[in-house]
């Protein structure tokens, strides 16, 4: 899930007052509290089952049993219709009319929102290549979920609140957001920088040297673990920066040397490892 | 028609309303045109009725008896159980997909994400619900007109159109009644399970009271009852049927906004 402004589809006009502050609890979500600010991405990962729905209390879809919540510095039940009104949402899973093809869907949601500017809708339409004369039940999953995105965004809103806009979303998460929102159990296990993660963040290292050679002396630099020689091949993991490992290599011939860029869910669940105390 | 959620709901019904409207147009059709026959042969018809047993008589052709008078034959035929089936069969069922429905397939949350309060949504889709059943009742009503001007019955316009109105509000009252628990639940199966068990117990309670003098006290707690039981030509639209069947409507819409309010939508 992402909310705020920072927008794949680009959008110059923002206003600046734009803070989600939750605090929610409902069945499985306990005092959640995060801070979205204006102009900025936040991802919202976790496993299944671990509480990222409950999102939906700020759109006043499902009710907590206690607890607050304010969006856009409004309170989520009271001035609910105000928050929608400036809010976007794209469900996770998307159900639209079947029967109504892509335009009269939009048109229905647009008037809905009481009309919008429908040459802003047309661009976002071409952007996209959706084709409107489609009926919905005639759609891929992938259009369906464009038609998705564009009633989201066809009003401007201040703030956008994306479930899977993409699925498979690890890697548009890392390009797109500024910050990332991991929950578990009901919990936020952490609020982190994408940047800073990734950086943090374990990866995989592939080394093929010109000749044999036997691990190398690279066990014992820093932030390596599980070495794997094979001939002229060194599979090995590095936590942290790649600088140590790669000033100990450079004795040496390098063929090749492969790393997989780090997988956020491997980074949770390596943070979610290490809170209960299991092996990360 | 993509106005509002108004106009939706009845764009989203009007194939279904097409075909309700020439069915019971068809049905029209093809049963006044007996009547000049089933007159002529009254006297023999008259005969075979008396000596069928009270209880048969009472349920399937109510007590009006006449059968080779106008009304009498409009009641047997059509007004004592098609009109009322008609509209409570089609009036359970759009009440029961109004709104859960829409949240079964899942397009409730997205239409919820709008600036629309669910009063205003439990509105435009109770008053949705009400012009289809309109609509119904005009199409039942002008074949009717047709039907009976061409064959040159004895009824009056005022007559069939209070016969017509009184099978609307008995489903707009049952409707309501399947709108309300489809929607407290999120299961259309449920408002219809329990609106249909409602309709069956009135017409059976109805039609028992007819016969029993033990049971005949507790007829008032029946729609039938005001429907005007098996002659609702006869009777017409009175004051309590009208407070009953409107009554229910109001009691049921405001129940729906209360328990509607209080949910949360989980799809």
């Amino acid at each position: 899930m992402k909310e705020g402004g920072g927008d794949a589809l680009g959008d110059p006009e923002r206003e600046a007052d734009q803070v989600v502050r939750t605090r929610a609890r409902h069945r499985g979500v306990v005092g959640l509290d995060l801070d979205v600010r204006a102009g900025e991405v936040c991802g919202f990962l976790g496993p299944n089952g671990a509480g990222k729905a409950t999102i939906r209390v700020l759109l006043d879809l499902i009710r907590p049993s206690t607890g607050r919540a304010q969006v856009l510095g409004l309170d989520r039940r009271a001035e609910s219709l105000a928050i929608r009104r400036r809010s976007g949402y794209l469900p996770g899973e998307l159900a639209v009319y079947r029967r109504l093809t892509g335009e009269e869907t939009l048109r229905f949601f647009a008037n809905l929102r009481g009309g919008v500017e429908w040459s802003y809708v047309r661009g976002l339409v071409e952007r996209l290549a959706f084709d409107l004369t489609k009926r919905v039940a005639d759609l891929s999953t992938g259009n369906k979920r464009k038609l998705g995105l564009i009633q989201a965004f066809m009003h401007k809103p201040e703030l956008l609140i994306l479930d899977e806009p993409t699925v498979g979303l690890d890697p548009l998460v890392q390009r797109v957001c500024d910050r990332v929102a991991f929950i578990r159990e009901g919990e936020f296990v952490a609020v982190e920088d994408v940047a800073e993660l990734t950086g943090r963040a374990v990866r995989e290292v592939e080394v093929v040297f010109a000749t044999p050679v036997e691990a190398a002396g690279v066990p014992g630099v820093s932030g390596v673990s599980g070495v794997n020689a094979n001939g002229h091949g060194l599979r090995l993991t590095v936590a942290g920066s790649l600088d140590a490992l790669v000033k100990r290599l450079a004795q040496y011939e390098v063929v090749t040397m492969t790393s997989r860029a780090p997988d956020l869910e491997d980074v949770f669940l390596a943070l979610y490892g290490e809170r209960i105390g299991h092996v990360a | 028609m993509l106005r509002d959620v108004f106009f939706k709901s009845l764009r989203d019904q009007r194939r279904s309303l097409v075909w309700w409207s020439l069915g019971v147009a068809a049905y029209v059709a093809f049963l006044v045109p007996f009547y000049p026959t089933i007159k002529k042969s009254a006297v023999d018809l008259g005969t075979y009725l008396e000596n069928l047993p009270e209880v048969l008589r009472t349920a399937f052709m109510g007590s009006g008896g006449d059968y080779a008078s106008p009304l009498g034959y409009l009641n047997t035929e059509l007004f004592s159980w098609l009109v009322p089936l008609v509209f409570i069969v089609f009036g359970v069922g759009a009440g029961a997909r109004a709104l859960a429905g829409e949240e079964e397939t899942g397009t409730l949350s997205l239409l919820l994400s709008y600036p629309l309060s669910r009063r205003r949504l439990v509105l435009q889709k109770s008053a949705a619900l009400a012009v289809a059943l309109l609509v119904v009742a005009t199409a039942f009503y002008v074949s009717l007109l047709i039907a009976v001007s061409a064959v040159g019955m004895e009824v009056s316009a005022g007559t069939l159109l209070e016969g017509v109105a009184l099978g609307g509000l008995l489903g707009l009252a049952v409707g309501s009644i399947s709108l309300t628990v489809a929607t407290a639940t999120g299961r259309h199966a449920m408002g219809i399970a329990v609106a249909a068990a409602v309709g069956v117990a009135s017409y059976l309670l109805n039609t028992i009271a007819l016969l029993s003098d033990e049971v005949r006290p507790f007829r008032v707690l029946s729609f039938f009852h005001y429907y005007g039981g098996a002659t609702p030509l006869s009777s017409g639209v009175t004051w309590s049927a009208a407070v009953v069947f409107l009554g229910t409507m109001a009691v049921m819409l405001a129940a729906t906004l209360v328990l509607f309010e209080r949910r949360g939508v989980t799809v």
